[in-house]
């Protein structure tokens, strides 16, 4: 007797497992396409008498109560609160030269890099103590050069050294603690980001790919596949509390999320000037309680969204 | 001896049973009277007969098998042939490009094989349509234009191309090369003599890339060399960037990337490093041979290659959209990337030559900065009240599908943006 030969009971049976199946490998890339982002508000200025506009911000690093703008052309930090859903702004801006990226960590102290001297500044919130990151112990930097860099939950610190082609992976005092080879036969990194498993990813901007380095993995492997079909020039990585991955496509204009096994699962928003739009955005920073907070750097100006289920 | 008697009767009957079937088979499907194949066709296609006359003959035809290629009755591809021009001569000759060829010449990839064979009979061997290099130079024009006129000429290219070249792939070398260089190189040039150390100074060039500073198909520059020349290497000076030639690594270099450079481009380089905005390849471990070739370059500023293909390399995106363009912008089109960037780095967004994008494009359009449309930092954007309005605002200029590349398809969906007032 075959299979589908049985009794109604048996082939309900079959029908039912099969469709238990079903849900079970559907639901959660189903959920990942469901992410709603729903624009909340943007902030143009330093919201002080004088109202200094932003000017080409390229960075913004977040949180849920606070966030902080690396106002590229104005040669400074701005720190803004952002409880219950209202901004306000501080009232100490935190010089630096042309900061392109901006990173806090678990205690509030500030890291900015700047962009013109490419050196990474930590210092607090209130501006008092201010020292330049200097990796101890580092075996392989000669030069560093940090194109970019991250913190983790445990505030080590993560910089893309494109001179010595590496991620450095520093503790929170700025000891060496070990590093992974940039991948060969790439473009161009121009940013990473770290899940809270500890696992490292890597964005080519120019043979637009995400490459993954899992935690203790000596090196990374590409996880996406002709990316280069789907998005322009991505410059930016940023990770959501569940894990899901966003480039910012700097030339296109937008967002593109990228599922956990690499797969291109669609862009949000597009180019231009009006709110919801981005005109060559830099970075983004995701919030723990699924705030997005964008440096739309050449509409000069940082915009925020919140995160939904539909 | 007996066996392999057996063996080549074998071998011929099966050859022999193939074409007798497979000509049958082409009388058998359309029917044809008995020993009609190819000569019924040449009662009407005359020409070919004198065609035919010529030395050497495509072999299909040289047997009648005309349908070996063509449908006598309908196709749907042009000559009424028996399947599309790209892949129908791969029917036959399959093993034209091996399965890992490293470099495949382009037409071959595209299987315009008529634009060097012709596939009914020929003067020349292998049905060419010309004769050794001519052919090549039917394509390769400007290299034939240099080959010819070049001060000092490379015998060997001057001869024939397939003296270095496969014709069709290559299976382990680049630019369809029949060896490696510098191997095919060392097939002529002894490098053990005397002259040629004491000329490289006692690098080991041997195991080098002779590439990397002569012009192999020709060049007026002494020494074949490239026609622009990095000061040290045409004075002989490989010691100031190299290591010792008698040491364990001649060829490492005395300092990693951009550093090595530094010693003699100091102040432009220092300048370079202190703007706001990089290019960031400057500093990364290639530093500037990213984009220069630190022997000799047929480009000038000893690019690697044309400055539009060099951006591109990186910025393919944005070549893309410029290829998709309707309306071009000239600059781009020209590969002259450098007219608006400053490809080292500078103060500005985008590494633009000056801080207003006015001002840039005024180099070209002087009339639009002063009769047209209010620009200028005087006039907040509607949009966005923390820009003004400029020719970005309107204009994509790497380009896009609409005209002048504008951001919309009519200019009337462009200015309602702005001017909502007058939205339909």
């Amino acid at each position: 007797m075959s299979v589908f030969g049985g009794n109604l009971m048996g082939k309900l049976s079959i029908l039912t497992i099969i469709m238990l199946l079903n849900c079970f490998f559907a639901i959660p890339s189903f959920a990942e396409n469901l992410l709603k982002i729903k624009y909340l508000q943007t902030v143009y200025d330093d919201e002080r008498p004088t109202q200094t506009g932003l000017s080409h911000p390229e960075g913004v690093a977040c949180t849920d109560d606070y966030f902080v703008v690396a106002d590229t052309d104005n040669n400074r930090l701005v720190q803004y609160t952002f409880a219950d859903k209202v901004v306000k702004a501080g009232e100490v801006d935190l010089p630096i030269n042309t900061p392109i990226v901006v990173q806090v960590n678990s205690k509030g102290v500030i890291y900015g890099l700047d962009g013109r001297d490419r050196r990474i500044l930590k210092l607090k919130a209130d501006g008092t103590e201010q020292e330049y990151l200097s990796p101890k112990g580092n075996p392989v930097s000669r030069k560093m050069v940090p194109r970019s860099f991250k913190i983790d939950k445990n505030d080590k610190v993560y910089i893309l050294d494109i001179s010595d082609e590496v991620v450095l992976i520093l503790d929170s005092a700025g000891n060496y603690l070990r590093h992974i080879p940039l991948p060969e036969q790439s473009g161009f990194f121009s940013d990473l980001a770290v899940d809270k498993q500890g696992t490292v990813f890597l964005v080519d901007s120019t043979e637009p790919g995400v490459y993954s380095a899992a935690q203790d993995a000596d090196k990374f492997t590409l996880l996406t596949k002709g990316l280069e079909e789907y998005v322009n020039f991505p410059t930016n990585i940023a990770l959501d509390s569940r894990g899901s991955i966003y480039l910012v496509d700097k030339h296109g204009g937008s967002l593109a999320l990228i599922g956990r096994d690499g797969s291109f699962l669609g862009h949000r928003f597009g180019y231009g000037w009006k709110e919801s739009q981005f005109y060559y955005p830099a970075q983004l920073c995701i919030s723990e309680g699924g705030y997005f907070f964008v440096a739309d750097r050449s509409n000069s100006r940082i915009q925020i969204f919140a995160a939904e289920e539909e | 001896m007996k066996l392999r008697n057996t063996k080549y009767v074998l071998l011929l009957v099966a050859v022999s049973v193939f074409l007798t079937f497979s000509l049958g088979w082409a009388q058998k499907e359309f029917k044809l009277k008995e020993g009609a194949t190819g000569n019924l066709c040449l009662q009407c296609h005359e020409g070919l007969q004198e065609k035919m006359k010529k030395p050497f003959v495509h072999s299909p035809l040289a047997e009648g098998d005309c349908t070996g290629c063509h449908n006598p009755h309908t196709s749907n591809y042009e000559m009424l042939m028996a399947s599309p021009k790209e892949s129908i001569c791969y029917t036959c000759h399959d093993s034209v490009v091996p399965a890992e060829a490293k470099s495949v010449h382009k037409v071959v990839a595209e299987g315009e094989c008529i634009l060097c064979h012709d596939p009914h009979a020929s003067d020349n061997k292998f049905n060419l349509l010309k004769k050794g290099s001519e052919l090549c130079y039917e394509c390769h024009q400007q290299l034939a234009d240099q080959i010819k006129e070049s001060k000092y000429g490379h015998p060997p290219v001057r001869e024939d191309c397939l003296g270095c070249h496969e014709a069709h792939a290559s299976n382990s070398n680049t630019h369809l090369l029949k060896d490696s260089v510098p191997g095919l190189c060392l097939e002529c040039h002894e490098t053990d003599k005397a002259t040629f150390k004491k000329l490289h100074r006692d690098y080991p060039v041997e195991q080098a890339d002779c590439t990397s500073c002569h012009d192999t198909h020709g060049s007026s520059e002494a020494a074949m060399l490239y026609n622009n020349v990095h000061e040290p290497v045409a004075k002989r000076n490989c010691e100031r960037c190299h290591a010792d030639p008698a040491s364990s690594q001649p060829f490492a270099l005395k300092a990693p990337g951009s550093e090595t450079c530094l010693a003699c481009h100091y102040e432009m380089i220092t300048d370079v490093l202190n703007q706001n905005h990089i290019h960031w390849p400057i500093v990364d471990k290639k530093g500037c041979v990213n984009c220069h070739t630190p022997h000799a370059s047929p480009e000038k500023k000893l690019l690697q290659k044309p400055m539009l293909g060099l951006c591109a390399t990186c910025h393919a995106d944005t070549l893309a959209r410029q290829e998709r363009a309707t309306t071009k912008h000239p600059p781009i089109a020209e590969g002259d990337c450098g007219a608006c960037h400053l490809p080292h780095g500078s103060d500005n967004q985008f590494i633009l030559k000056e801080d207003s994008v006015i001002d840039i494009c005024a180099d070209c359009h002087e009339w639009q900065t002063h009769s047209t449309h209010p620009i200028g930092p005087d006039y907040t954007d509607p949009r966005n009240k923390n820009v003004t309005v400029q020719c970005m605002s309107c204009h994509r200029t790497h380009g896009n599908e609409n005209k002048m590349f504008i951001y919309f398809s009519t200019a009337n969906e462009l200015c309602v943006q702005c001017h909502v007032g007058f939205r339909r």
